[in-house]
């Protein structure tokens, strides 16, 4: 026997959410006016630290010499920017800043992801999370402190020069020679950050499903053909948001390290822009042209992280609004 | 009404909650008023006799003796008479804007505002800081300055730069101080400090308005010698050296000896205060980034001098030797002071009253060391140069509008200050031969078993530490005068000849300090050759609008050519190429400008 009864009509709830949506914000302030009373204060700390502040991005339009109302300094458009632009060194201390940057994000990254696959391999717990503590500890050590430390195991007399020297190789000036100056930050910024970094891929690779390793080991794959054909391909989403992500910081060269670490011999591959900003704005007191040039680099860094934004959207299925 | 509390309810005591607390943190000075208070009662309990002078804010002659000069618990007798100039005291007293830095104190219970310069100030001058800032770490009051600067809010006094105080001037920010100060500076401070016809007057004196006092002291920021380990020239049978090659043949002879590991101090600023390579530029008549005479009437840029492309040479053969640090281009100006105590180099420049490692202190850290000073090493020409200073100084300032009563109070505090120190001997005032330290038995000094005075549980450096934390009074080194030092070493020159028995027990315990008699030798040949061998940087005006716009981008080429010259990065020769693009860039510009200025203030 059939069941000829009609179906009842099918009523779909509206979400909360909506309902709330649909009403006027008075009655909506009405109801909630606690929640909005208790939100003030973030607000009131978000237009007081992050917009205000705003204001003084006038600075860089203006001739401005550390004495007066910034209000009152006469107005001159993009001539800080020009002089920046016109000058002789911002095509270098862009440059520097890319490659420093570039470099630190394509080695950084991969270096992250081979220590999680590494960590990932290891069986016995006990070492890996020894592995794990001791490769993550330098990131939270300050740039202050491991300069101070790098000056010295870096030195043409320090330890590690005289163990190369003791293999036979000559003697490499990590911080004096414009050529490796650049690969010492890389090398010294993949050492603080790998760690910490691969953190997010062993957090990707615990949400493979075992039994894709299983299913695998059963059909004669090896450990190296794991992590080719499962591991990697498990965790290519979270590389390639990392990846988009990092986008948005490539004008980022690591402003602590550098100062820390340069010297006028290595200006020449080590100068980036906000040493740049540093020396001349702060040091220099050009205050007008050293805003002008992070306006510069904010600007661009914007444009980066709206487009990182679409990219990871784009390839990684990740959105935040 | 249910008892149960609710989210509402809940959430209403946190909205109010968090409102009480976001208003409590915003209501202005609470813990500053706080923190003056506990001082207040520090200071009645510290300071036991105080003269209270009835009615404000009237000026009053008194003499007073407030800082306690105790038998404290030994039963010894102090065998002098400490007493003090006469002085105008405000009461209540008048009260100054300070911007403090922030120092390590030895007890909990001093600080900034409860130390024995800050007793002085208040009881002896009836002057009472009201701090608006406090500094911690080197720089940070350069930091709030320029902030308050830009935002028109000036301290009471400060001390500015020769290019602040010309904006400041500019912008009308200063006080006119001329008439307060011609009726209240004493005829002693304007013999010390050669009012009017003292050249350095001429950076706040302009026409009838006078916008500051000068601070000037001969050998300030321009008293490096050159220091040298005799003991180790003696083993290797050298002579003193007397020219920039000389140094480098000691540092090879010890090097050979297995004294040394390196020999000369060098580091990556080539000129600054401590270890500055400043006396090998000045042999060859070359001094980098100081504006020097061009001989006809204008001023050149001392970096582009023939003489530095010699000194460039010098460094750069010490470099390949091995005579200085390979990675000295890694240190800084106070990073190489524990390479002397390491015994890695045996040559050194420092201000001649130390550096960190304090060269005064070697004889009695290292008995075995025999540290001597050396000439300033000659050029081919037989030319000893040194950076100087420009003998302008500083200069302080009051800010437009400021009450006359107050500036007139600070001009006292000068007087007093100055009285003091130029009669330090007359009034017993024996700190003075600390730059103006209080002197206080239990602090400063203390009787030993023998009723002998010895150090105190806060000598030196505190006393240093105390003096120059405030940057809004009188104290050293705001009242500093070209003869300020010479004054106190002078004085105490008979001293150190004098049968110890002829003298007070302050006096004995001044000159039993193993540094006394080298400060007062080192200090008079800084002085003695100040004229002779020192190269001020002539410039000191207002940057013009070239030297604005280039001055920083050639600062970093000048940087960045000088250093890979020494490391050898570079040839020697594009030093030459070097002068011609450091002009072309915008240099040639700046010299104009600067000579201008120069011709124009002294003309």
């Amino acid at each position: 026997m059939t069941d000829t009864t009609p179906l009842a009509p099918v009523t779909l709830a509206v979400p909360k959410a909506a309902q709330e949506a649909r009403k006027p914000f008075r009655v909506v302030l009405q109801q909630h006016w606690l929640l909005y009373v208790m939100l003030l204060p973030a607000l009131a700390l978000l237009a007081v630290f992050s917009y205000y502040p705003l204001w003084g991005l006038r600075l860089a339009f203006v001739k401005y010499e550390g004495v007066g109302k910034i209000a009152d300094a006469p107005w001159i458009g993009w001539g800080n920017f020009a002089r920046f632009f016109g000058g002789p060194y911002a095509t270098r201390v862009i440059g520097n800043t890319l490659f420093i940057a570039i470099g630190k994000i394509i080695f950084g990254q991969a270096a992250a992801i081979a220590l999680a696959l590494l960590i990932n391999e290891v069986r016995y717990q006990g070492y890996k999370r020894t592995i794990q503590t001791i490769s993550t500890f330098p990131h939270f050590l300050s740039w202050i402190i491991i300069g101070a430390t790098m000056v010295r195991l870096l030195s043409t007399v320090g330890p590690l020069n005289r163990a190369i020297d003791a293999v036979g190789l000559p003697k490499v000036r990590f911080l004096a020679s414009a050529s490796t100056f650049p690969w010492t930050l890389i090398s010294l910024d993949i050492w603080k950050g790998m760690g910490f970094g691969a953190i997010i891929y062993l957090a990707a690779l615990m949400g493979i499903n075992p039994e894709l390793y299983e299913a695998a080991t059963v059909d004669g794959a090896g450990r190296f053909k794991r992590l080719w054909h499962i591991s990697l391909p498990g965790i290519f989403s979270t590389i390639a948001l990392m990846a988009c992500l990092n986008l948005g910081s490539i004008l980022n060269a690591g402003f602590e390290q550098v100062l820390v670490l340069y010297n006028p011999v290595v200006y020449k591959t080590g100068d980036i822009i906000d040493t740049y900003i540093f020396r001349e704005g702060y040091l220099g007191n050009e205050f007008a042209l050293g805003t002008a040039v992070g306006l510069f680099k904010s600007a661009i860094g914007f444009g980066l992280i709206m487009l990182s934004y679409w990219l990871a959207d784009r390839f990684a299925n990740y959105r935040i609004f | 009404m249910s008892a149960k509390l609710g989210r509402r309810d809940f959430m209403r005591a946190a909205a109010a909650a968090t409102g009480a607390a976001v208003l409590a943190a915003c209501r202005p000075e609470t813990v500053v008023e706080t923190v003056i208070q506990e001082v207040e009662k520090e200071v009645t309990k510290i300071v036991q006799e105080t003269v209270i002078v009835e009615g404000t804010p009237q000026a009053v002659e008194k003499v007073i003796t407030v800082i306690p000069e105790t038998e404290g618990d030994t039963g010894c007798q102090m065998d002098w008479n400490p007493t003090f100039p006469e002085y105008k005291r405000y009461d209540p007293p008048v009260e100054i804007t300070a911007y403090l830095n922030r120092y390590d104190y030895p007890s909990p219970e001093y600080n900034e505002i409860n130390n024995p310069a800050v007793w002085e100030l208040e009881e002896h001058c009836g002057i009472k800081l009201n701090v608006v800032a406090v500094a911690v770490g080197e720089g940070a009051v350069d930091q709030q300055i320029k902030a308050d600067i830009a935002a028109g809010d000036l301290p009471d006094m400060h001390g500015y730069s020769g290019t602040q105080l010309e904006q400041l001037i500019a912008q009308d920010m200063l006080e006119d101080i001329m008439d307060i100060w011609e009726a209240t500076a004493s005829p002693l401070v304007k013999e010390k400090l050669m009012w009017p016809d003292g050249q350095w007057w001429k950076t706040v004196h302009r026409g009838d308005k006078l916008y500051g006092v000068k601070r000037c002291s001969v050998a300030y920021n321009g008293d490096m010698i050159c220091m040298i380990r005799k003991d180790w020239l003696d083993q290797v049978g050298l002579p003193m050296p007397t020219t920039p090659q000389e140094w480098g043949d000691a540092a090879r002879a010890w090097q050979d000896a297995g004294l040394c590991q390196f020999g000369i101090v060098m580091h990556k600023h080539l000129r600054c205060w401590h270890h500055s390579m400043d006396p090998i530029f000045g042999a060859y008549r070359s001094m980098p980034g100081y504006w020097l005479p061009d001989g006809k009437g204008g001023l050149e840029f001392g970096t582009l001098r023939p003489g530095t492309k010699d000194a460039l040479a010098i460094l750069h053969e010490w470099y390949v030797d091995g005579l200085v640090d390979p990675d000295f281009y890694t240190y800084g100006c106070l990073d190489c002071e524990g390479d002397v105590l390491t015994e890695k180099h045996g040559i050194w420049t420092c201000p001649w009253w130390g550096h960190g490692s304090d060269h005064l202190d070697l004889p009695v850290k290292y008995p075995h060391w025999d540290v001597a000073t050396m000439p300033y090493p000659k050029g081919p020409d037989g030319h000893a140069g040194r950076a100087a200073d420009n003998l302008m100084g500083g200069q302080y300032c009051f800010r437009k509008g400021l009450d006359p009563v107050v500036i007139e109070a600070l001009l006292n505090n000068l007087n007093y200050r100055v009285a003091k120190h130029a009669n330090w001997v007359e009034y017993q005032q024996y700190g003075e031969w600390r730059n103006g330290g209080v002197f206080v038995e239990g602090w400063d000094w203390q009787f030993d078993e023998n009723c002998e005075v010895v150090d105190g549980p806060f000598p030196l450096p505190y006393t240093y530490k105390y003096l120059g934390q405030s940057l809004a009074d009188f104290t050293y080194d705001r009242c500093g005068y070209p003869s300020y030092q010479k004054d106190i070493f002078e004085d105490m020159a008979p001293w150190f000849e004098a049968d110890p028995a002829t003298l007070n027990k302050a006096q004995r315990y001044l000159i039993s300090n193993p540094q006394a008699e080298d400060q007062a030798r080192l200090y008079s040949f800084v002085y003695d050759t100040a004229k002779e061998a020192g190269m001020p940087n002539e410039f000191w005006g207002i940057s013009p609008d070239s030297m604005v716009q280039y001055m920083g981008d050639l600062n970093t080429f000048q940087d960045e050519v000088l250093m890979n010259i020494v490391v050898g990065n570079e040839p020697l020769d594009r030093f030459d190429s070097f002068v011609d693009e450091w002009l072309e860039r915008g240099g040639a510009e700046i010299t104009e400008d600067v000579s201008a200025w120069y011709r124009e203030t002294y003309s």
